[in-house]
This record gives C-alpha cells, structure tokens and sequence, in this order.
C-alpha cells in the first residue's frame, strides 16, 4: 500500500490530468485507477494485466471515438525513477498492442499517454519515444533480469523472454505514444466558465437518446 | 428495484459505451421521477471533468447540471468543487453502485466534504449519491404530492444530501403533510423547515409558492425582486414569517371543503393565505 500522501497526490494529479485532457474535447477519459481497477487494466504477452491510471477513448476532430486510450499519470516534484519506469512503460504499449492482434486479429489502436510533472535527463528527450526506444524497451524487457528491481519494484515480464520483437509494430507503436510534461501554465489553456455553460446550453438541446 | 444493483449490472457491462449509456438511462429515469415539472436530457458524456451527463431544463432554459461521480470523499474531489462548483451543479456519487469499489487501504486523507461544500459557490452545488436518490424514490411512491417537495431538492438542494438527509426531507415531508391536514401551522412550519435545510432560498421560496398554488391565492406580505437562476425568474421575499398561525378563518375555510380529503397543498394555501392577510394588517396596525 501507498502512503497515504503518495496515494492522495496520485489521485489528485490523475484528476488534473483528466480535467486537462477532457478540457480540450479530443478526450473522455471516465475511469481511473482508484475506482475502477478493471476498465483501466489491459492484457500483456504474458497473460499478465498492467493497470493505468486514466482509461478512455480518444476522440476524432468531431468528437466520434477512434480507439482507447491508457494514461499514466506522475504528478512528482522530481525525476525520480521515470527513466527505467518509462521504459517499461513502452514495453507494455508495444506488449498490450501484440497482444491485442494476436487474440483479436485487428489492430486495436490503441494511444498511451504518459503525463508527468516533471521531466527526466536522457539522451535526448526528443527522442525519448521513438520508435527504436520502443523496441529497445521491448528487447529489454524480454531480457532484464527478474531480480533486479524496476524503479524499486519487483515486475512480471510484459514482454516474453523468447519473443522476437516486431520492428515494424514498434513503429506503429511509437507514433501512438504520448509523452507530456505538464505545466500548471497549462490551466490557463482550458475554457472558463462563461465558455463551458455556452456548451452545456448546446449540450442541453442536443438529446442523445 | 432499487437503483444500487440495477446501476451496479449496468456498471458490470464489459462494454463501456452500453455501460454508461445503460447507466445514464437509469438514472435519467430517476430523476425524471422525482422532477415533474423538469425536463431531464442526456449528454453523450460519461463522468467529464466539465460537461455535464444530464441536464435539467424547464421550458428552453437550462435548469441545473447533474454530474455522475465515483467517490467524492477524498481530496481529488475538491478539484471538481473548484471548477464546476460555482454553477450550483449535482454531484451524484455512484460509489455506493460501483462493481470494483476501491479496496479498503485505499485512504481519503482529511478532506471534509462538507467544509469543502461550504466554500465554493456560496455553498449551492448539492452533492448526494445513490441510496439518497432511492430514499427520495419511496418517498414519491409513497406520496406522489411528495414531487412538490423532490422537485426543488433536485432543482435546488444544497450541501451533502446524503441518504440519512433523504430520510429526513421525508421525515419533514411527512410531518408537513400531517401538520397541514391538522391544520397545526407551527408543526407545519417547523416540518418546512426541515426540509429546507437542504434547499437554497430560492428553491424554498420555490417550495412554498408551489405549495400556496402557484399564486392562486393572494400573498401580501412584502417582496423583494432577486433575480434569476439559469432561466427561471424567482420572487424572493425579504426575510421569511416564522409566525405562522392557525386563525379561526382557516377552520372555516378547510370546514366548507366538503369532500372530507384535504390536500396538502390546499391546506397551505389556507395557512398561507391567512396569514398574508394577518402579516398585512400587522403592518398597517403599526404606526
């Protein structure tokens, strides 16, 4: 169990990240993590389940929903372990991807978003999600030993140790990654409230039943 | 039925589209009940962190905002109060409804809902949750006058009306109706009062011109003009009588009502009435 600030800093940080997104009508992003375990969870290679904080559906300029959406939220004053934790990271993407097609025979499309307070150095942040990152996070995965901790915890594989990494599905993969270092800048980019009732007066004519 | 396990089924939809859709059904259903004179629309939005899944309307006027929740007692909740509280909006909680509830470990820090309430908007965002909404629900199976008094608590209840609150606009509904058919004025007026508790002025005010019959009998007693609330125009008067009395004109107007059966809403036009008139010659008794 967390400690209780950790847990309430979570919470809270995922609220905001919520309320940003959704802000910018590209995003319904209804269950979380703390009150809805099994919306949020999606299946690795390995039969094991990875959970995020936020889970949607990300949204087309017309507001129709393309496919879902997996965010991870850190709302930290530091860097702390994100590098090693972002990495896994774009292991479970690829990993939940492959085995989406693999059981469903279709390309799910789905987004990860991972939102973070703060940024953390590597070798060049630009770079940080491209699409060999994404395979040398799977490579890593598949290979890591299972004793050493990730980010101070013990981790299942996401990625089998005998799976021969998919260079063409990391590409896919990695233009559908998120990488987004929010700023409290960012509250100034939302819609007040005189904008939000002009559309909760359109929302009100426009009965969905 | 009662909404917990038909909401927690249509939570348990693996499907989370039919999920929110099945859920924003039922209880659009609810609070159309309860709401008489509203009009309940649905949003295509599912716990948004700004748009609304229901709003109620009264003619072409916006009334209230409702948003559905998942748990409101800890501090990622004031993050809602803060952006969304101003516009005096509902704030349903499902919590008591949701299939994968958080485990018990999971800490709500010292947040107080109800401190927090009081802070934003000058305190008339209401939040309440599933068991009130049901509590609400036998209260109008029981009683349908009882709409009169669900009507302004979803249209313009305050504060956490949670289901113990519920059971108490109930309570003070009931007595209400007893009072009047005893004609006890100061029981009614005590019995108004507890269910006012949870409304805002305007929505008290809304309450009792119901009840006096939308006007149908002459209220005299001074008025002061407020304004509206999204749309609806709203007389409010200057302070509000608390001397409420059972004059004899009263037994004399319920005594020629010769169907036996008195309403509720007849008997506090009579007691309304009456004491206008009684208000009004105070006020030209004085000097």
């Amino acid at each position: 169990v967390l400690p209780e600030v950790e847990q309430e800093a979570g919470r809270v940080g995922a609220k905001r990240v919520k309320r940003l997104l959704e802000g910018t009508m590209r995003f319904k992003l209804p269950y979380n993590a703390y009150q809805h375990a099994e919306r949020v969870r999606v299946e690795m290679l390995t039969g094991i389940f990875e959970t995020y904080d936020l889970n949607g559906d990300f949204l087309d300029e017309d507001g129709h929903a393309v496919t879902r959406i997996y965010v991870e939220s850190k709302n930290v004053e530091g860097a702390g372990a994100q590098a090693a934790e972002f990495r896994r990271f774009l292991a479970q993407a690829y990993s939940a991807t492959r085995m989406a097609i693999t059981k469903g025979g279709a390309d799910p499309k789905y987004e990860f978003m991972w939102g973070t307070t703060c940024p953390w150095k590597g070798e060049g942040f630009r770079r940080v999600a491209d699409w060999m990152e994404v395979r040398n996070a799977a490579v890593w995965d598949s290979e890591r030993d299972l004793e050493v901790l990730v980010a101070g915890r013990k981790l299942q594989r996401a990625v089998p140790e005998d799976h021969a990494v998919d260079e063409d599905l990391a590409r896919v993969v990695s233009k559908r990654i998120w990488l987004w270092v929010i700023s409290d800048r960012h509250e100034g980019m939302t819609m007040g409230a005189r904008m939000r009732g002009w559309v909760h007066e359109r929302l009100a004519t426009e009965d969905t039943s | 039925m009662t909404l917990i396990p038909a909401l927690r089924d249509a939570l348990s939809d693996p499907d989370p589209h039919k999920s929110q859709a099945r859920v924003h059904d039922l209880v659009a259903a609810r609070i159309d009940a309860l709401t008489p004179l509203s009009r309940v629309t649905k949003t295509d939005y599912f716990n948004h962190a700004w748009a609304p899944d229901l709003i109620l309307t009264r003619g072409d006027e916006p009334e209230r905002a409702v948003f559905l929740r998942f748990g409101v007692k800890d501090a990622s909740f004031a993050d809602d109060l803060d952006h969304l509280g101003r516009s005096a909006p509902i704030f349903l909680d499902l919590e008591a409804a949701n299939p994968s509830p958080p485990p018990e470990e999971i800490t709500h820090g010292e947040f107080d809902l109800q401190e927090a309430l009081k802070s934003v908007g000058g305190g008339e965002a209401m939040v309440t949750d599933v068991p009130a909404i049901d509590r609400l629900d036998d209260l109008i199976r029981d009683d349908r006058e009882a709409r009169t008094a669900t009507q302004q608590v979803v249209v313009g209840g305050r504060g956490l009306v949670d289901e113990s609150a519920a059971h108490a606009i109930g309570v003070g509904w009931t007595v209400a109706s007893g009072a009047a058919s005893d004609a006890d004025a100061t029981q009614l007026r005590v019995a108004l009062d507890q269910v006012e508790a949870y409304l805002s002025r305007i929505a008290s005010l809304d309450l009792e011109t119901a009840l006096r019959g939308a006007g149908s009998l002459p209220d005299n007693r001074p008025r002061t003009f407020r304004g509206a609330r999204t749309g609806t125009c709203t007389t409010e008067r200057r302070g509000r009588s608390r001397d409420w009395f059972w004059p004899f004109s009263i037994a004399r107007m319920l005594r020629t009502r010769s169907a036996g059966a008195i309403s509720l809403t007849q008997s506090v036009q009579a007691i309304s009435a009456t004491s206008s008139i009684a208000s009004a010659s105070t006020a030209r008794a004085r000097p």
